[in-house]
């Protein structure tokens, strides 16, 4: 189980914490999205649990063992990021081939040498589950690769990490946006994949999400950050409700033109995960 | 015309490991590496020193390696524990370098070393014994451009090739990427240090000025390699800079002393910096576009 325990993110040259005291708990097989405007510290709050981001105050536990103690590199093998943007810890210049061999031999010898036909093998083993097609790309780019293809690599790439964790113990999948690129019917390929592996593997999910109605489709629990504080935390809101946790309650004062109303984003996002008309 | 195409390729080759080292720190690690000024002397020093203590040619070229080695390692100690910038890391050594360089030669800037064996004795400058020098250069440059291309796809390697577009890579690997910074370094400068010493050992001299104008010189033959053979894999990248490194020796040995000759109140010998920029600057006009890079040149 991943808790989260009175996180508190403060930039030096900042007069206010991005977040404060924010505390929630993720169970192992469990989605939960993360709700917050943007530049509300989502992402900020994803980066300490990698570690990259180091806190302020608070701790980060894992099976009851502290994460914010360990290197980023210490806890790799149980937290992976998936994120939106390319190019995020997977190098645009080497090859499909190259980055799943990295990834998916595990933790060998640095002088390990990559032959051609157990990469292949390698990268099959992890591709094949998801996305046969990309199989017989292995020799491209990873620049080369599609925004969906890339969004496959990535979620093979952090399986492939999250393999690597001791029996039994928990592993953390950490979702920045990343089927926000991609048009409606890839984005719930890429996501019913998430879904499928988050599942099986069990693993504890952090979602970060603009799209309300994913959020409240995808999720088994919604946590909302408002002015850097958790305003919620507990079973997943319709989108109107979401919209007043997201944005407060003043949200139907807003203009017509804004697209921040509950109008202008349902009719722009509808999302093919559940039809807004029961 | 001969012998001047012959000094060309001698010289080519002898110099192509710079272009290798520098190759592996400013595209493979995108880092921009100026340790070169002070550790190319250092390697020459250190190899030249250990030439006179034991008269072992192999041990000697081994100290211009791990010298140069050690010089990437302060650089990249420098960058990465003091929070000096990249840039400025390299200068820095390089600046401390010189200093140490001219201790170890004893307090002078030039130092000879006129008896004993080098790796290259006979006399390279009579005529027969330069297809010997070329053969032994040519399979040291040879035999490291397939060690570098068989490490390149190493785990260790393929971690390096991450690095330098995002150390995130390294990390996600539940590798150290400072650890991997200095090896990289380390191994860049390791090529630089044993050119140094491969340099003292061809001319038998070891100037402290060395590495004046070595630096343009080792990017001009970089680019040059880039463009004159585009490479979709590493090791194709790495032939290019020992291509590039000819190319621009013949260019410059050609119109220094081949038009210098018939020309020669046009062309004097200092124009070989004004030589060296166009070496760097042509490819950049000639080709503004190019179809397919390996490396981002962000430098």
């Amino acid at each position: 189980m991943l808790c989260l325990r009175g996180l508190s993110l403060q930039f030096p040259d900042a007069a206010e914490p991005l977040f404060q005291d924010v505390s929630f708990d993720v169970q192992p097989g469990e989605i939960v999205s993360l709700l917050a405007r943007t530049g509300g510290g989502k992402s900020s709050l994803l980066a300490c649990i990698t570690g990259e981001q180091e806190l302020s105050q608070g701790r980060v536990l894992l099976d009851g063992r502290d994460l914010t103690l360990l290197a980023p590199w210490r806890r790799t093998d149980y937290v992976a990021l998936v994120s939106q943007r390319r190019g995020v810890g997977i190098p645009g210049h080497m090859r499909v081939r190259e980055v799943l061999w990295v990834f998916g031999s595990g933790r060998r010898c640095s002088f390990a040498f990559m032959r051609r036909s157990e990469a292949d093998r390698v990268a099959r083993d992890l591709l094949e589950p998801l996305l046969p097609q990309l199989c017989g790309r292995l020799g491209s780019q990873v620049n080369t690769l599609s925004a969906g293809e890339f969004q496959v690599l990535s979620l093979a790439c952090a399986m492939a990490s999250l393999r690597r964790r001791p029996e039994g113990r928990t592993g953390v999948l950490l979702l920045d946006e990343h089927v926000a690129h991609l048009d409606s019917q890839t984005a719930s390929f890429v996501m019913q994949l998430t879904q499928d592996n988050i599942r099986r593997e069990r693993l504890a999910a952090v979602f970060v999400t603009h799209d309300l109605h994913l959020a409240t489709s995808v999720s088994d629990r919604m946590v909302v950050l408002r002015d850097g504080r958790l305003v919620y935390d507990g079973v997943p809101v319709d989108v109107e409700q979401a919209l007043q946790l997201v944005y407060g309650p003043n949200t139907a004062e807003l203009p017509p033109e804004s697209p921040l109303r509950p109008a202008a984003i349902d009719t722009r996002n509808l999302s093919p995960y559940e039809s807004p008309q029961p | 015309m001969v012998s001047i195409l012959t000094t060309a390729v001698l010289v080519g080759l002898l110099y192509s490991l710079v272009t290798i080292g520098l190759c592996v720190a400013f595209r493979v690690l995108d880092y921009p590496d100026l340790t070169l000024e002070g550790g190319m002397v250092f390697g020459a020093a250190a190899s030249l020193l250990t030439l006179q203590a034991t008269g072992n040619v192999s041990l000697s070229l081994l100290a211009g390696l791990v010298a140069g080695a050690m010089a990437g390692g302060i650089t990249a100690s420098l960058h990465l524990f003091l929070g000096v910038s990249r840039l400025l890391s390299g200068i820095v050594t390089a600046a401390l370098l010189y200093s140490v360089n001219i201790r170890l030669l004893g307090k002078l800037s030039v130092v000879r070393y006129s008896n004993g064996p080098t790796l290259f004795t006979p006399n390279p400058y009579v005529a027969q014994p330069q297809l010997k020098s070329i053969f032994l250069l040519l399979l040291i440059a040879g035999s490291f451009v397939v060690l570098l291309a068989l490490f390149f796809r190493t785990r260790a390697g393929l971690l390096l090739r991450g690095m330098g577009e995002d150390e995130r890579f390294v990390i996600a690997q539940g590798a150290n990427p400072k650890a991997y910074l200095v090896g990289g370094l380390a191994v860049a400068n390791a090529l630089i240090g044993l050119c140094g010493a491969l340099v003292f050992h061809f001319h038998r001299v070891v100037d402290v000025n060395l590495t004046a104008g070595m630096l343009i010189a080792g990017l001009a033959a970089l680019v040059l390699g880039e463009t004159l053979i585009p490479s979709r894999y590493l090791w194709q990248y790495l032939c290019a800079c020992v291509v590039g490194t000819l190319a621009y020796q013949a260019f410059v040995t050609l119109v220094l002393f081949g038009m210098g000759r018939v020309l020669s109140d046009v062309i004097i010998a200092s124009d070989v910096r004004l030589l060296t920029g166009l070496c760097f600057v042509g490819p950049y006009v000639v080709l503004r576009r190019r179809r397919y890079r390996l490396f981002y040149s962000r430098w």
